[in-house]
């Protein structure tokens, strides 16, 4: 995996087939909230990331990215803060940097 | 060995199931396959671990070794020995194989369905869907991934019922209104109804020589019901609600039985068969605060401001874990519990805490006086100690993992869990009586088999949930590795038997991959991960 465009295909592959075990009709977009439009709660977002950094390889610091949500207005985060976050912390990936 | 001509088994797990509600349910007829199972086998008392808790007793069945060695003690596990911070325990921290990967190595497939501390799920030759996940991420703990889609086309199949919704969950420990109790026990009716299509499914579709599958039913219906089933507690006149909440306790029982009864036919005769508890169960009555205690005796401070207050319906705390993180003034604290699940107590140690806390030179010491002060705590009608027994952590757990273990775990007189809470007043007694007794873990368990060369009709007094891993490769005709902590209890089979299958003993079990390299997942930020979740409100 070595571009930011395979990782966004990625990201929005596993929430679409996971959302359609919820029968979630709306498309998953970049703009989609992960708790306000797709339900999550709980551990959701845990589980999501543990199985984000298993099929990368490596750990993403996700928490610093829901450290953030208490001092925006809506404290949501989108699939594609998602993203420019996974993204952002493969920086050092030498797989990444070969690309 | 060729998996053609391979044994067949088949573990059926039946968390916290106790022979206390089991006899008289076969003796009323309400679970016939169940006895006439007991009849053409043998059945003994299961003597769990330390703690007799889902994630470490199931996971010592399934790999015969003790959380010392495992090092799975809890729900949740400290991120590091000596952190504050504890996070979800998953997969990767599993220390040692598994059955399923033994008899992988010795070229057997295998299908493990709803054990806990199986996601992310194992790469086993064979078929693994992982227990206690959330219900949106269930295809997530799929083993192979294809395997879910496969599942999903089934009749009937429901991931919301088929998998957990945490926040009910939480009911099972803290409890819920006596309204709730008929929908809680038909939620499992149907669960176990899912578990058990599934599960007949892949024995017809994917036969692989050994199955597993755990049903969790047991517990949870124990835990909040258990005045409606233990025969010493049920109501003499009951109410028509309490009336129907027992009858529904004992169709849930029958269901469950005939459940059994199908699995085991598609087994086929010829299969062994395994039905295994984690723990048994019994009564709790009361509540000890055990932070409270821990304050009163001068060993923990809540921050200034943050000594929380438990809300209505909330005995132990389970919605409010990892906020002793922030809730106690560690440079004040020398000692706290953490969970509400495993009855351990964790000692701060100033070498992890900008030097606030127990010196490793004083350590000892220190261990030796809260342990002596915890026993010489007391009922102050009765004058009884409220603490049964006290383990050290070299006692409880001797491995390579003891570290990530509590300095200290509790057993309590009435064999309940602590609550994490304070008491509403700093200077309430700890210890409170619940309004009505309810359901708590027990150490001994059940244990029944029946198969080729068992014995039957044999009672036996009392076997380790460590025998149960050899018991299964056994089963199979496989070698046992060294190192596991238990034994193939071979006075269960006829003597004939085992002269024609010797005990036949291999290298000791290798420590899983990830297990050897520490892990994939970042254990720190999970655990920040989970703190960011709760202040924004999405764990509760």
């Amino acid at each position: 995996m070595t571009t930011k465009s395979e990782i966004a295909e990625t990201v929005i592959a596993l929430l679409a087939q996971l959302a359609s075990d919820w029968d979630y009709d709306g498309a998953i977009t970049p703009q989609t909230y992960l708790f306000s439009d797709l339900g999550f709660q709980s551990l959701d977002a845990v589980v999501l990331g543990n199985s984000l950094q298993e099929r990368l390889g490596r750990p993403i610091p996700y928490a610093d990215l829901l450290a953030t949500l208490g001092q925006q207005q809506v404290q949501d985060v989108t699939v594609g803060e998602w993203i420019d976050f996974t993204w952002s912390h493969l920086a050092d990936d030498p797989a990444r940097a070969a690309a | 060995m060729s998996a053609s001509i391979a044994p067949r088994t088949l573990l059926i797990g039946l968390d916290g199931a106790t022979f206390t509600i089991l006899d008289p349910l076969m003796e009323q007829g309400a679970m016939p396959f169940l006895r006439e199972l007991a009849r053409r086998g043998v059945r003994a008392g299961l003597r769990s671990i330390v703690p007799p808790l889902t994630p470490p007793a199931w996971t010592s069945l399934l790999t015969g070794r003790t959380p010392g060695h495992h090092g799975i003690y809890d729900f949740f596990q400290l991120d590091a020995p000596g952190s504050k911070q504890i996070r979800l325990t998953t997969a990767h921290d599993v220390r040692c194989e598994t059955v399923a990967a033994i008899a992988n190595r010795q070229g057997l497939r295998a299908t493990v369905l709803n054990f806990p501390v199986h996601f992310p799920p194992p790469a086993i030759d064979g078929y693994v869907l992982a227990g206690w996940m959330p219900w949106r991420q269930l295809r997530l703990g799929a083993h192979p991934a294809e395997l879910y889609d496969e599942l999903k086309g089934l009749p009937g199949f429901d991931p919301r019922e088929l998998a957990m919704d945490m926040e009910l969950e939480a009911r099972a420990t803290e409890g819920c209104p006596e309204d709730d109790l008929a929908d809680w026990v038909k939620l499992h009716i149907r669960r176990e109804q899912h578990w058990a299509d599934v599960t007949s499914y892949l024995l017809q579709a994917h036969p692989t020589p050994l199955t597993a599958v755990l049903f969790d039913g047991p517990d949870k219906i124990q835990h909040l019901c258990w005045r409606y089933m233990d025969p010493a507690l049920q109501p003499a006149q009951p109410t028509a609600a309490e009336q129907r909440v027992r009858d529904l306790c004992i169709e849930f029982f029958r269901q469950l039985d005939s459940h059994l009864a199908r699995l085991c036919e598609l087994a086929g005769p010829e299969a062994t068969v395994i039905l295994a508890s984690d723990h048994g169960f019994g009564a709790t009555t009361e509540v000890f605060h055990i932070n409270s205690w821990l304050e009163q005796a001068g060993y923990l401070t809540w921050a200034d401001g943050a000594r929380p207050a438990a809300s209505a319906g909330e005995a132990l705390g389970m919605s409010r874990l990892s906020r002793h993180t922030y809730w106690l003034d560690w440079r004040r604290t020398r000692a706290y519990v953490a969970t509400p699940t495993s009855n351990g107590i964790h000692i701060v140690r100033a070498e992890d805490n900008d030097g606030y806390g127990v010196p490793t030179a004083d350590y000892e010491r220190f261990r030796a006086e809260l342990s002596d002060a915890l026993r010489s705590y007391r009922d102050p009608v009765s004058g009884e100690p409220i603490v049964a027994r006290i383990w050290t952590r070299e006692e409880a757990f001797p491995g390579p993992a003891a570290a990530w273990g509590p300095d200290l775990t509790l057993a309590l007189r009435d064999g309940g869990l602590v609550s994490i809470l304070p008491t509403s007043d700093p200077t309430s007694a700890p210890l409170v009586s619940r309004p009505r007794p309810v359901g708590a873990h027990r150490p001994l368990g059940v244990f029944l088999a029946r198969g080729p060369g068992i014995r039957q009709g044999m009672t036996f007094r009392e076997l380790s949930i460590l025998d149960v891993a050899p018991l299964l490769l056994y089963s199979l005709g496989l070698a046992i590795p060294e190192g596991m902590e238990g034994r193939a209890p071979l006075e269960i089979y006829q003597p004939a038997f085992r002269a024609k299958r010797p005990l036949q003993t291999t290298a000791a079990t290798l420590a899983p991959s990830h297990a050897a390299a520490g892990g994939l997942l970042d254990a720190e930020a999970e655990a920040v991960m989970l703190a960011r979740l709760r202040d924004l409100g999405y764990i509760e």
